[in-house]
């Protein structure tokens, strides 16, 4: 009894150390939902990271408008003519989509898709560098649910058009809050297909914010600089959405694998707001 | 009460870490104030509340960010015993100390990541484990260490935690 003394402290934490691994061991296959637990205290800390946030925000964008100020004005004098010509294209594809049947069809779909958004603010990001997560302040009380596809608003650098670009996916929701896993981790693989040819392959996170990843098909026709789609494979991610432009091709003769470099076109350290899109209630609705 | 005030304060520092920290981000690193706290409180007090107050901040992290509930909790609670224990017998009052302490912690924290993901999360390759053991963020975290070191902002966490735990081990040099 003395001895089981002496060694207490020593028992105590070889215990919590086991007992530890051993939570680890059972929540690392991920989970469907999170704990009462969890959700409570994501429901008790969430608004206050988002006022938090919202500071953080504010401090980042005025150093970055301040950066930017030399670049203003000619960056205004673009813009407003950009304007112009925009509203002109604008009057002539209204006219263009009212009058023809298929188009309309497109608009119209694209317009409900639009409703099936909702907005986030981005209220806190994982302080380690092993995992790429995020926290928005959106949760199951707007709908959103796990595996809903994140998007943000990016111009696409090659044709210089708005488009929605790839951000990751929903992990985990609490009431008031949802985590969010980047499209550059590891274990998160993304199907995708080429614009171009339309062959597809897999995709996953790599290191220095690339992703890295192969096609199905050895001998794809795919180059440097060709666009890279979400094909919609598996139903984890909503299809047609921008991931970024082929980096690289490298052919691994022993593999028999054409695996590329990807570069993401979404500045994943300058988004603050993020769109998810409510794929259960959209692909229901297209049914 | 003081249990109160200790989850306060590990409250608190963990908000500003998630939401205020990335603003500082370097070089696609965020200054980890959390893992700086957590060395600090093992240098200067005993490796028991050194490992509770990383557990407790570990688990924030585990519930808000990471695919497996426990990972950081381990992880963090490890890194505090360790330089609680090393306290016990190492000089920690000087600056080059504090310097020491970190980037021994900062690999520590990991190092200990990378072997817990490597085995129950993600077959993650060598190559990247070593890149990220030695990573930029040894440095942020120094240089965020030594701005608390002279913004005096020891006194506060010590006295602080020095209240919540009731004891007097810390005396600023």
């Amino acid at each position: 009894m003395r001895e089981l003394k002496k060694y207490r402290d020593r028992i105590v934490l070889t215990a919590i150390v086991i007992v530890l691994l051993l939570v680890i061991g059972f929540t690392s296959g991920g989970r469907k939902a999170l704990t009462t637990v969890e959700r409570v205290v994501g429901d008790i800390f969430s608004p206050v990271m988002t006022g938090v946030a919202y500071v953080g925000n504010g401090i980042s964008q005025t150093i970055d408008s301040v950066v930017e100020i030399p670049s203003l004005k000619s960056t205004n004098e673009y813009l407003e003519s950009e304007n112009t010509r925009l509203m002109d294209e604008n009057l002539r594809l209204n006219d263009i989509v009212a009058r023809t049947e298929y188009l309309k069809n497109e608009y119209e779909i694209t317009k409900k898709r639009n409703d099936d958004y909702v907005k986030a603010d981005i209220i806190g990001k994982e302080p380690g560098t092993w995992f790429d997560r995020f926290i928005i302040n959106k949760g199951m009380n707007d709908g959103i649910k796990k595996d809903d596809t994140v998007v943000v608003g990016i111009t696409s650098a090659t044709d210089n058009v708005v488009v929605e670009g790839l951000v990751g996916k929903i992990s985990e929701v609490g009431d008031n809050f949802a985590k969010v896993t980047t499209i550059l981790e590891e274990s998160n693989s993304v199907s995708f297909k080429n614009i171009r040819t339309q062959d597809s392959g897999i995709l996953y996170g790599s290191q220095d914010n690339m992703l890295e990843g192969y096609l199905f098909y050895n001998q794809a026709d795919i180059v440097a600089d060709d666009r890279l789609y979400t094909s919609g494979m598996g139903d984890v991610y909503t299809g047609n959405i921008y991931i970024g432009k082929v980096h690289n091709v490298i052919s691994d003769d022993q593999d028999m694998k054409k695996k590329i470099i990807v570069s993401p076109d979404v500045d994943f350290k300058k988004i603050y707001r993020v769109f998810v899109i409510k794929s259960e209630v959209y692909t229901d609705e297209s049914n | 009460m003081k249990v109160i005030k200790n989850l306060l304060f590990i409250s608190v520092a963990f908000i500003l870490q998630a939401s205020l920290m990335p603003v500082f981000e370097y070089n696609n690193v965020v200054p980890n104030f959390i893992l700086v706290l957590v060395i600090l409180i093992g240098m200067n007090f005993n490796k028991y509340t050194a490992a509770v107050n990383g557990a407790v901040f570990g688990l924030l992290i585990d519930i808000f960010f990471s695919p497996a509930l426990g990972v950081n909790t381990l992880v963090l609670g490890a890194v505090g015993f360790i330089c609680g224990s090393a306290s016990e017998y190492l000089v920690t009052d000087n600056l080059l100390s504090l310097i020491l302490y970190m980037i021994a912690g900062t690999i520590l924290y990991n190092l200990f990541s990378s072997i817990v993901i490597r085995v129950f999360i993600d077959t993650i390759s060598i190559r990247y484990i070593f890149s990220k053991i030695f990573s930029m963020e040894i440095i942020v975290n120094i240089a965020m260490a030594i701005m608390v070191f002279l913004l005096k902002g020891r006194t506060f966490i010590y006295s602080f935690i020095n209240e919540i735990e009731g004891n007097d081990e810390y005396d600023e040099a």
